[in-house]
């Protein structure tokens, strides 16, 4: 079993109990096919969201540290590809036995599948054998290989400007290869957290929760950016480079989560599975739009004015709010989880400020928090059972965060994890890529300059030394 | 591409730079100075007459230099292009900057 809505199947009983003749619907290889390119079309736009997280965190660094996010998010991408070729997908859903899947190597076309691709002629025969299946073997796998990298993409922003290169691809191997696709077997693969009735349309929290408390077990033992919370209990402002990009990035990734939601109905070859898409797009946008809006009088009121940072994280958790359950027939309660998933979101960057947990683009609270009020907003307006939700919150935040935290502590006790201050201080662009993302412009901030002048005038003061220019 | 070339007069050390201090070039200065240079003991005064070129990446590394070097850091013999480029970001306030190697040396050596 994958993914799997309670309301499809609730749909499907009703259907049943009113007893009306079965509908046989098209052909078993349209069907093949329309599931197939479901699979195919849903997964490019979900890829595409790669892109949307690197404008995002592109745009919310230090222009110093452009490059490495850029290479970072590419790394990653690729990273994720292969482990969850070699293993995640075999651990998440081939022969999963209540916890874990298989640990075979590599995945590939089934027997069926090569021998229609290599016969000459097509039998009727070959092609049912192929068609039983339901959809081309490798349309699935590319559309679930999609999603780790989108957990992946979590990691990264939270940590950005700060971390090694080299450590924080270990952990994303680890993270793609292992960690996800364990979260994943246990409800997704049909493991033991789906018999308990865990329901997870899309992934708040296999997806993106999981991502979020990977990236706040990162987070933690990395510590802030050097500068960024200081004595006194300040903070130190670093506003995002370049807002239209990360303008782009939201908009990017507002329109792969059409995708991403709408993909997971797994299926295009019905009236009721092209109905139900239709569904999840409008819920899926009406969250991002109650997000946005709930994040924009959030902010207002509590600083007094809006906030474009906030209002743009505003999308995202409204959009991760969604995701556990966006087959919601009342449609307004979409707008209504994701007004409260925007509001979350502002409260918990403001939080995490509090605690001292620096997370440059804000991804803790738009993907874990929205995260975890998604999956129980699948309680309270989708049918889900409550129990069932916090269970499935409880065992995959423990999980998640034990695991992370311990490959993010061994990595800090044998190769280190962050950059040395002084190469924080020159950029990691600079000292990891030996380039500059904008080589033609002035990149220093005016802060910095003044405090080259303070230092020298300081230097003056304390030796008394008559400068000669 | 960057050329340095390290020699030492009274006490001080000095780099003659040669080429564009890039991204590429920027980074492999910080390198040298961070392989030749004593941060707690060394004075360095940077020959800077050959400079083509200088980025933001050239900027952040003399800055940080200059925050580390606990002695004398110095800069010298500045092309028209590395003046403007000073003089645009107001950072010829932020470094001890000379006219040539001899004005230098006296100013660092005391």
């Amino acid at each position: 079993m994958k993914r799997k809505s309670l309301l499809t199947s609730g749909m499907g009983i009703l259907a049943l109990l009113v007893g009306t003749a079965a509908y046989a619907g098209i052909d078993s290889e349209t069907k093949y096919v329309f599931d197939t390119f479901a699979f195919l079309v849903y997964g490019f736009l979900v890829m595409w969201m790669a892109a949307g997280f690197t404008m995002l965190e592109a745009g919310s660094v230090r222009v110093k540290s452009t490059g490495v996010i850029c290479f970072k998010n590419l790394g990653l991408y690729a990273i994720a590809g292969i482990m969850f070729f070699l293993f995640g997908y075999n651990l998440m859903y081939v022969d999963v036995s209540g916890w874990i899947g298989s640990f075979t190597l590599g995945v590939g076309p089934t027997e069926a599948e090569i021998a229609l691709l290599q016969a000459e002629s097509a039998t009727p025969e070959m092609v049912d054998a192929v068609v039983s299946n339901g959809y081309a073997s490798m349309s699935d796998w590319f559309f679930q290989m999609v999603f780790v990298a989108t957990t992946a993409s979590i990691v990264s922003g939270a940590l950005a400007e700060r971390v090694k290169i080299w450590p924080f691809f270990a952990f994303i191997a680890v993270l793609t290869g292992l960690i996800y696709p364990v979260v994943g077997a246990w409800t997704w693969g049909g493991g033991w957290l789906s018999e308990r009735g865990f329901s997870d349309f899309a992934g708040s929290t296999i997806v993106h929760s999981t991502g979020g408390w990977a990236a706040l077990a990162g987070a933690i033992l990395l510590g802030p950016r050097h500068g960024k919370f200081r004595d006194d209990g300040t903070v130190l402002p670093t506003p995002a480079s370049n807002i239209p990009l990360v303008t782009l990035g939201v908009f990017i990734l507002w329109l792969g989560w059409f995708g991403f939601n709408g993909g997971s109905q797994l299926k295009l070859g019905s009236a009721a599975d092209a109905t139900w898409m239709a569904v999840i797009f409008v819920n899926t946008n009406l969250a991002a739009c109650g997000g946005v809006l709930a994040a924009t009088i959030t902010a207002r009121l509590m600083h007094g004015r809006v906030n474009l940072q906030l209002v743009l994280n505003g999308a995202i958790s409204g959009l991760v709010s969604i995701t556990a359950a966006p087959t919601l027939l009342n449609m307004e309660f979409a707008i209504l989880v994701g007004v409260i998933g925007g509001v979350l979101c502002t409260v918990g960057m403001h939080l995490l400020e509090k605690f001292r947990v620096d997370d440059v683009v804000g991804a803790i609270p738009a993907h874990l928090i929205a995260g975890i009020w998604g999956t129980i907003a699948a309680a309270i307006f989708g049918g889900a059972n409550i129990g069932a939700q916090l269970l499935g919150i409880f065992a995959i935040g423990a999980f998640v965060m034990a695991t992370s935290f311990g490959v993010w502590l061994i990595l800090k006790l044998t190769t280190g994890i962050r950059v040395s201050e002084s190469d924080e201080n020159l950029g990691q662009d600079l000292v990891e890529l030996g380039m500059e993302a904008y080589p033609e412009f002035m990149t220093l901030s005016e802060g910095d300059i003044q405090e080259a002048i303070r230092h020298k005038e300081s230097k003056l003061a304390s030796k008394s030394k008559p400068e000669n220019e | 591409m960057i050329n340095m070339q390290t020699g030492e007069q009274d006490g001080v050390k000095i780099l003659t730079l040669s080429g564009r201090l890039d991204g590429d070039g920027s980074i492999r200065l910080h390198d040298r100075i961070n392989e030749e240079i004593d941060y707690d003991k060394d004075s360095l005064l940077l020959d800077m007459s050959e400079v083509e070129y200088i980025s933001s990446a050239g900027l952040r590394v003399l800055i940080l230099a200059a925050r580390t070097i606990k002695n004398e850091f110095g800069l010298c013999n500045l092309t028209s292009m590395v003046r403007e480029v000073f003089a645009m970001t107001k950072l010829d306030s932020a470094f001890f900057i000379y006219d040539d190697i001899g004005a230098a040396i006296q100013s660092m050596s005391d």
